[in-house]
């Protein structure tokens, strides 16, 4: 799609995501793992699929159901994790930080602590 | 074109505000609660309308209420405040109050409440020592008092009210609609807990008003429905013309002075061509009043009678106040003051407006002269 | 921008706005419609070829017309109204769960002064029956309060078969019309209701104008809401807003002129709108599509979550719900009253097409539609092609 405008004022850093979502998808595969979390109480659901290889996270891709702001977080964790170094899996607080996201969305924010910290034990028991 | 000497019954919209409000007049702009583009811009108009109203008396922005007009802002404080009410006592109110204060409170007493009129002297101002023994004699939940009068424009001393008022542990409503725009009107000041304002007195559009209170006032709404105003007052709201309010709230503020210098000037011409008349009586005369309003008597006139000659030869003035006129009954107000039916039936007023000239003022003189002149004969 | 939300509000017809401006901006136009002189005369003269007009639309006599601040104010005036006059606080009164914000929260405050309600659900496919609310009536009803066609999902109540039964049980009968009005043909000559809500800002007039038709024969009487002045026939006081007042008079005018010809074309392209959104699998019709008006089409989309559904439309002005609920942002009450999820009521948009609406618009708003919900549903977790 083309850009969208912004009507609706959502914080930039979760725009940009929500709208281009590149590492939107699920991967498949033996070595790739799925992780996912929900918050019935936002109706959004994030799932995370990380194809591993020599220990590193090699391909990452987010699959998601729910606002803006949950999409972006979706976004920017598979973003984090195609970044090279160790993934340390982010805090809600780091989370709305880097995306800007406001209090009345922070939800999504606890989102994506949750689901990254369903990844960690993955991360860990790879070779 | 009739010389207008009816500014408070209504006054013309002022071509500034026509201005502000046009572009909401066309083009589809959004209803105020909606999520989208035009909803939001709608929204924003109506904030900003807010805080120009508010600045207008003095009051804080998220105190100012939209209403319908003057009325529904006096029955809203009025019943609005007796409804959320755990209990009932008594609510006073002035004997000279504008009947939409009057009509609102005599309603409640259906409901159990106690509802007693606050005494006026002859030139209409509080009896303070009947007043006294009227906050001393049980509980009161509000006293609604007028900052001026409709007819008479006297005014009144509303700190020396508040402070009894608030010692007595009620609340005070003001209602503003004359005194907005004529004097300075200062919400905080003044002792006011809730405040009516109509923008059809100042330049504004018809159709529209504010009721003004601090967050301590408990207060039922009127309108049940929707999510408006904070849950005050439902339905979508009239956008060109809370613009328009807010506009004409801004004007009023910055040509304060300069209005009321011109309409006092006016006002001391009238007052002396008058005095030159036979049978003249000018009401609340010895009171502090409004610099606009001169209410008189041509004695053994007929007020609806004379206001009929006046309006052929293209004078508009009233006979009171335009909700009352046309039943015939004297005006309560000039009752209240103590003034006997026969005169009271022939009250004239004049209320003059930021366009008015020497002209017209001579010209209306001129054009009384001969009904008190064939008085006279 | 694509404005498809007429049903929230519509923009103001250019000959409404003609019409208007002689009361706002000329110089013997200001009168206050209750003054005795010259001006005051003439600004009332405007306000009762107004009120005809409006008479007109619905088939009532000018004197059958009170006017107010809008539709919310009518609706409270006629149910608070009616049952403070009777003195019967403590009566039974029988409304739907699908009313507009402005009848359940009144009937709700009525509860805390000692009323009883019952709230009838609609069938699933939104509509109240006629029979559902003659089984709720109890010996002491004394109103009904039903609305003639639902602001989200456009079905049509069967205000018409039920209201000579009512009659017949001497129980008044209030009908919000707000949405009806201009949509389909009212003739209260014929048709047995004592009250009857209008809003001008839902047909093409200004926002902040509405009218209560109060029945003369047999008289329905009300308690005055706003007291003061008695102006009204004492039913509502307060100085008369000419240029709002004239506006939705001849809002109503243009509403009957235009009226059969326009529901054809607005139906017309409804259709088409649906054909199209059709063409993606597990979309549900709100409403269903018998017993709808013309204008009106509200559809939920599985697996596109409505918040970024909306933000996926930013030229497309349509409502996800009730526009005077969406600043609460719940999920819309009548949509659940239908039986629809959280999620797909939430899931919702209501298209309300209106006099600007041309064809063109129509397909660029499938299309945007349409590539939104693939673009989330592609996103979605759960989401299987079908």
């Amino acid at each position: 799609m083309s850009a969208l405008a912004n009507v609706h004022g959502y914080p930039a850093p979760v725009w940009a995501r929500f709208q281009a979502p590149d590492c939107g998808g699920r991967l498949s595969g033996s070595d790739v793992v799925q992780v996912e979390a929900g918050s019935p109480a936002a109706h959004a659901l994030l799932r995370l699929s990380v194809k591993m290889a020599q220990g590193r996270v090699q391909h990452a891709r987010f699959q998601a159901y729910g606002c803006p702001v949950a999409i972006a977080v979706g976004q920017w964790l598979a973003e984090r994790l195609q970044q090279p170094g160790p993934f340390v899996p982010p805090t809600a607080a780091e989370i709305r930080s880097a995306l800007e996201i406001p209090e009345h969305k922070a939800h999504c924010a606890l989102l994506g602590e949750d689901v990254a910290l369903a990844l960690l034990p993955h991360l860990k028991s790879s070779p | 074109m009739p010389v207008y000497l009816d500014h408070n019954a209504t006054t013309q919209l002022d071509p500034r505000v026509l201005d502000a409000m046009l572009p909401y007049l066309q083009g589809p702009y959004g209803n105020a609660s909606s999520l989208h583009r035009y909803g939001r811009a709608a929204r924003d108009a109506i904030e900003a309308a807010r805080a120009q109203v508010a600045a207008l008396v003095g009051a804080e922005f998220a105190h100012v209420l939209w209403t319908s007009g003057g009325t529904e802002s006096n029955n809203l404080a009025l019943k609005g405040v007796a409804a959320a009410a755990a209990t009932t006592s008594r609510i006073l109110y002035g004997a000279t109050e504008h009947p939409a204060v009057m009509e609102a409170a005599e309603a409640l007493r259906a409901s159990g409440w106690g509802v007693e009129t606050v005494a006026v002297d002859a030139q209409g101002l509080i009896d303070w020592t009947a007043f006294a023994r009227q906050l001393a004699a049980g509980p009161v939940r509000m006293v609604s008092l007028m900052r001026a009068n409709n007819e008479t424009g006297v005014i009144q001393d509303l700190p020396r009210a508040a402070a009894q008022v608030h010692a007595a542990g009620a609340w005070l409503h003001v209602d503003a609609v004359q005194a907005a725009g004529k004097i300075p009107v200062d919400f905080v000041a003044l002792g006011a807990d809730l405040m009516s304002l109509s923008s059809h007195k100042i330049y504004g559009p018809k159709g529209v008003g504010a009721l003004i209170y601090t967050a301590e006032v408990d207060i039922e709404p009127l309108h049940h429905g929707g999510a408006q105003e904070r849950g005050l007052r439902g339905g979508t709201e009239n956008v060109a013309s809370i613009v328009g309010f807010g506009v004409a709230a801004e004007l009023a503020l910055q040509e304060l002075d300069a209005r009321a210098q011109h309409v006092v000037r006016l006002r001391d011409q009238l007052s002396q061509g008058l005095r030159a008349l036979r049978g003249i009586r000018i009401f609340g005369e010895d009171a502090e009043r409004l610099p606009n309003t001169l209410q008189f008597a041509l004695s053994g006139y007929d007020g609806e009678a004379l206001l009929m000659q006046l309006d052929r030869k293209g004078f508009a003035v009233s006979s009171g106040s335009a909700c009352a006129s046309g039943k015939g009954e004297p005006s309560h107000v000039l009752l209240g003051m103590g003034i006997g039916r026969e005169v009271a039936k022939g009250a004239i007023r004049v209320s003059l407006g930021k366009d008015n000239t020497a002209a017209e003022v001579d010209r209306f003189v001129e054009a009384l002269k001969p009904f008190a002149g064939q008085r006279a004969a | 921008m694509i404005y498809l939300d007429h049903a929230a509000t519509t923009p103001l017809d250019p000959q409404v706005r003609e019409a208007m401006l002689p009361w706002l901006g000329s110089e013997d136009g200001y009168g206050n419609p209750a003054s005795e002189h010259a001006l005051g005369l003439s600004a009332r003269r405007a306000v009762e070829q107004a009120r005809a007009q409006v008479a007109a639309l619905i088939g009532a006599a000018a004197e059958e017309v009170v006017w107010t601040s809008g539709a919310t104010e009518s609706n409270n005036l006629a149910i608070k109204g009616a049952l403070e006059f009777r003195g019967q606080t403590r009566a039974h009164i029988v409304t739907s769960r699908i009313e507009h914000k402005a009848v359940l929260d009144t009937c709700r405050y009525l509860e805390t002064r000692g009323a009883r309600v019952s709230y009838l659900n609609p069938d699933a496919d939104g509509r109240v029956s006629g029979q559902a609310v003659l089984d709720a009536l109890q010996p002491d009803t004394v109103l009904v309060s039903l609305m003639w066609v639902n602001n989200e999902t456009g079905v049509i109540n069967p205000v018409e078969a039920l209201a000579p039964q009512l009659r017949a049980r001497g129980i008044l009968f209030h009908v919000d019309a707000v949405q009806a009005a201009g949509r389909l043909p009212i003739d209260l000559a014929q048709l047995p209701i004592d009250l009857l809500s209008l809003s001008a800002h839902k047909c093409y007039g200004p926002k902040g104008a509405g009218a209560l038709f109060v029945r003369k024969r047999p008289r329905a009487r009300l308690a005055p809401q706003l007291h003061g002045g008695g102006h009204e026939q004492g039913m509502r006081s307060g100085t008369l807003a000419t240029h709002q007042l004239v506006g939705m008079g001849e809002a109503c005018r243009l509403a009957q002129a235009l009226l059969p010809a326009e529901a054809e074309r607005l139906r017309e392209l409804r259709d088409r709108l649906w054909a199209r959104l059709s063409e993606l699998p597990r979309i549900h019709r709100n409403g269903g599509a018998e017993h709808t008006v013309a204008a009106l089409l509200n559809v939920s989309f599985e697996g596109a979550e409505g918040e970024s559904l909306r933000a996926m439309l930013p030229s497309l002005a349509v409502s996800s719900g009730s526009a005077c609920s969406s600043a609460t942002r719940e999920p819309s009450y009548v949509l659940r009253a239908l039986g629809r999820s959280d999620e797909l009521a939430g899931s919702s948009l209501r298209f309300s097409l209106g006099r600007s609406t041309r064809v063109e618009q129509i397909d660029a708003a499938a299309d945007q539609v349409m590539a939104a919900v693939r673009f989330l549903r592609e996103l979605s977790p759960d989401w299987v092609p079908a």
